[in-house]
């Protein structure tokens, strides 16, 4: 069944029965609700500000070259896509359709057509995306005319991006939504494009969130295997769009964010799609390589190159050699379920996990973490620092891994160095050198983050830190 | 008069709200009252007959091109000196109404629309079933002091009637509008007096006036002209003078008890069982034929 035929993609939590908010064991996590087949949503009564699918959406769009953006929302909409600009110098092709109260009433349609003939005039890109908003998507307003007209008038693809910002709490959506509109309205809209035979060895490699140096390691052992890639959506340019329908397979990085585009072009493509874990950490890369040989009939290859780069690093690893030291985890899940495994076999403890969500694809790493450590109890929710305090200061880390957008303010505070796996080359075989040497650095000498948190002052009261971390983690009642 | 009174008057789409209204607005104006009357539906139709065909922009129409609105500019003076105003709205199929409302009323407000006609009446006709927070605008911030619902003796009608119910008593504890009363419009059915004043009297509401069915609001409304205007003395130009006058003197408001969806259906469903026998010819002693 064609999954493009609808407007866009369904939210996590009635995709993948995501949930968002849960704090506790393992067991009771599963015991609660496996029968179903899913786990059991539950509300935060109080809850700080999370990234919302807009934001999520703009961060992966911003990466397409020769594009440009218009977010059709209220001024203030456009602070989203300002932040990247201030972050990773981005080019700034960017416009916001400045929606005021009389456009709420009336109907925003003659400002957004506006802004799309302004950027174009302004940029001549090859693709526009337009980024719903809050307030198209309460409204209902039409975007499609627009597009439809524009499309036409202009001779370029246009793109409409329908998130919303309110529908789900899991930014990741965002993601699924982008992947949606570039397919639905580049891929299955343009007629130009033929669908030829599937070229073998030639390969799309489904990449959302990773920077350029893990999308290289990536590249690089595929190479290895003999295979071409095209990747898809981040830094993917109209030629790569069009080229995905030419590939004869789809490989997942991480595979909750590939799983949405991995999906649609099976079923909308006929592309056989390989869904393995997250190449990051040795086991979990050499898994990845042999599920990707399997389906692509490249197993001798993969043998070699598993052998040739696992003896490269038993070397490093014999000089490192790490003792119990207690890390708090605090990713998302695909990353967090890799990191995990990656400390235990470098030799650390892991004393927390805080996962932005967690759904369907994960029933299989809290199964584990409730055979191998029933003490382990599972934070979930994204951003919600003020819960993170609450149990950093109960399970007193001396090392605490986090990135994937997330937020450091509360280890530095608490004296706590930070790996940040946005900043490093973490994926791959090389990713496991670059990991176990920032580690290794931050442990030898931590009194840069100890300066800092003598100098700050307590954020949360004894009250709130005495509190059980779930104080506001409620079952909803209906 | 120092302090104009306030009136919104609700009712289902197509029950007559507007011909009820405008009447009133007539009727009330030949009694020598300063009338304004506001048409809160972006059908922008509430005033039509009181116009004489005079062209009306309205107020969000006005707005459009974002230059300053002069009250002038949004309202006609009609018959007997009838202030006419339409709220207006977006164009069918975008944007949203509820919000239009909202805006305009807020702009009338700054235009000091009060302060500059000083009228003694100012009726609010309201597109019918409360659909959202927009078009509760004139019962919340205690804008109306009074809310009548025009109802016919359809299930529909008096479903909306409730429905509006449910909305004045939500809002009554914070200084909303409390009900002045119904006004059961089109009354042909010979049941229809009898279905009107139970529902009332389940809700704990008042029947203001009962307005018949009649071949001259028809003919009026053909010549683009109130009742009163048209055909000022047939019994139906009458009708309206007494439901006016009801409106002038009428003190008493109640906070009324809406029906649930249960009861509202087991209440239908007795007077679905009690329209039949009539129909069978059976003689019920609260059946008014």
């Amino acid at each position: 069944m064609s999954l493009l035929n609808k407007k866009t993609s369904l939210i996590r939590e009635k995709r993948l029965q995501a949930i968002s908010a849960y704090y506790g064991s393992t067991e009771l996590l599963l015991n609660e609700n496996i029968k179903e087949g899913q786990f059991l949503q539950r509300v935060r009564t109080f809850s700080q500000e999370t990234a919302s699918d807009i934001l999520y959406a703009l961060n992966v769009v911003s990466t397409i070259p020769e594009s440009a953006i218009v977010i059709h929302g209220a001024a203030g909409c456009g602070a989203g896509r300002l932040s990247l600009d201030l972050t990773d110098n981005n080019d700034g092709k960017w416009a916001v359709t400045n929606l005021n109260e009389r456009d709420s009433i009336m109907g925003s349609d003659v400002k957004l057509r506006e802004a799309i003939k302004q950027v174009y005039k302004l940029h001549h890109p090859k693709i526009v995306f337009v980024i719903s908003t809050p307030i198209v998507a309460i409204n209902n307003d039409d975007i499609e005319t627009v597009v439809e007209e524009l499309t036409d008038e202009l001779g370029i693809s246009i793109v409409p991006v329908y998130s919303d910002g309110f529908r789900s709490k899991i930014g990741t959506t965002g993601y699924d939504i982008v992947s949606h509109s570039i397919a639905k309205y580049i891929l299955k809209r343009d007629s130009t494009i033929k669908n030829e035979a599937p070229k073998a060895n030639y390969v799309n490699l489904l990449s959302v969130s990773e920077n350029e140096a893990d999308l290289q390691e990536v590249n690089r052992l595929l190479q290895e295997l003999g295979l071409n890639t095209n990747v898809f959506p981040r830094y993917a340019d109209l030629e790569n769009i069009q080229n995905v329908k030419n590939a004869s397979f789809s490989i997942s990085i991480n595979p909750d964010e590939a799983d949405y585009p991995g999906k649609i072009f099976e079923t909308d493509f006929q592309i056989p799609y390989i869904q393995s874990v997250l190449p990051l950490g040795i086991a979990h890369t050499s898994q990845w390589i042999t599920d990707i040989s399997i389906a692509t009939g490249h197993k001798t290859e993969a043998l070699e190159l598993i052998s040739r780069e696992k003896e490269k690093l038993t070397e490093l690893l014999k000089k490192r050699k790490f003792n119990k030291q207690k890390v708090f985890i605090s990713l998302t899940p695909a990353y967090a379920i890799a990191v995990y495994d990656l400390l235990v076999e470098l030799g650390f403890e892991v004393v927390g996990i805080k996962l932005s969500y967690i759904d369907q694809l994960h029933f299989g790493f809290v199964e584990k973490l409730k055979t191998e450590r029933p003490d382990l109890a599972l934070l979930v929710g994204e951003g919600q620092l003020f819960e993170e305090e609450n149990l950093i200061q109960k399970v007193n880390p001396e090392i605490y891994i986090g990135g994937k957008g997330g937020d450091f303010a509360v280890p530095i505070r608490n004296g706590i160095p930070v790996i940040n796996i946005d900043s490093i080359q973490i994926i791959g075989f090389n990713g496991v050198i670059n990991f176990v040497e920032k580690i290794g650095r931050s442990l030898a000498n931590t009194s840069f983050t100890q300066l800092l948190a003598q100098n700050e002052t307590r954020t949360y009261t004894n009250g709130w830190i005495n509190k059980s971390t779930n104080w506001f983690i409620k079952k909803e009642v209906k | 008069m120092s302090k104009p009174k306030q009136i919104a008057i609700y009712g289902k789409g197509g029950i007559g709200k507007s011909t009820t209204t405008s009447n009133i607005a007539a009727a009330l104006a030949e009694a020598g009252y300063r009338v304004v009357q506001i048409g809160c539906d972006p059908k922008s139709d509430s005033t039509n007959t009181l116009r004489r065909g005079n062209y009306l922009p309205t107020v969000l129409d006005s707005t459009r091109d974002g230059e300053k609105v002069r009250l002038e500019d949004i309202s006609v003076v009609g018959f007997k000196g009838v202030v006419c105003i339409e709220a207006g709205g977006p164009v069918p199929g975008v944007g949203c109404a509820g919000r239009g409302i909202n805006a305009a009323v807020s702009l009338l407000q700054d235009l000091h629309l009060f302060e500059e006609y000083k009228p003694d009446f100012v009726l609010y006709d309201v597109l019918g079933d409360v659909v959202c927070g927009g078009f509760a605008v004139p019962i919340r911030e205690g804008l109306a002091d009074k809310v009548y619902v025009v109802s016919s003796s359809d299930f529909m009608a008096i479903y909306a009637a409730n429905n509006l119910f449910k909305a004045i008593t939500k809002y009554a504890s914070t200084g909303g509008a409390r009900l002045g009363g119904i006004i059961a419009n089109s009354l042909n059915a010979p049941y229809a007096k009898s279905l009107i004043d139970d529902f009332a009297e389940q809700t704990g509401a008042i029947v203001t006036g009962y307005v018949p069915r009649s071949l001259t609001v028809a003919q009026s409304e053909l010549y683009g002209k109130t009742v009163i205007e048209a055909q000022p003395d047939s019994a139906q130009a009458d009708v309206y003078r007494k439901l006016a006058q009801r409106i002038i003197e009428d003190a008493e408001t109640v906070v009324p008890l809406p029906m649930n969806v249960t009861e509202l259906r087991d209440w239908a469903r007795k007077w679905g069982d009690q329209i039949l026998r009539i129909e069978q010819g059976e003689v019920l002693e609260q059946a008014s034929i």
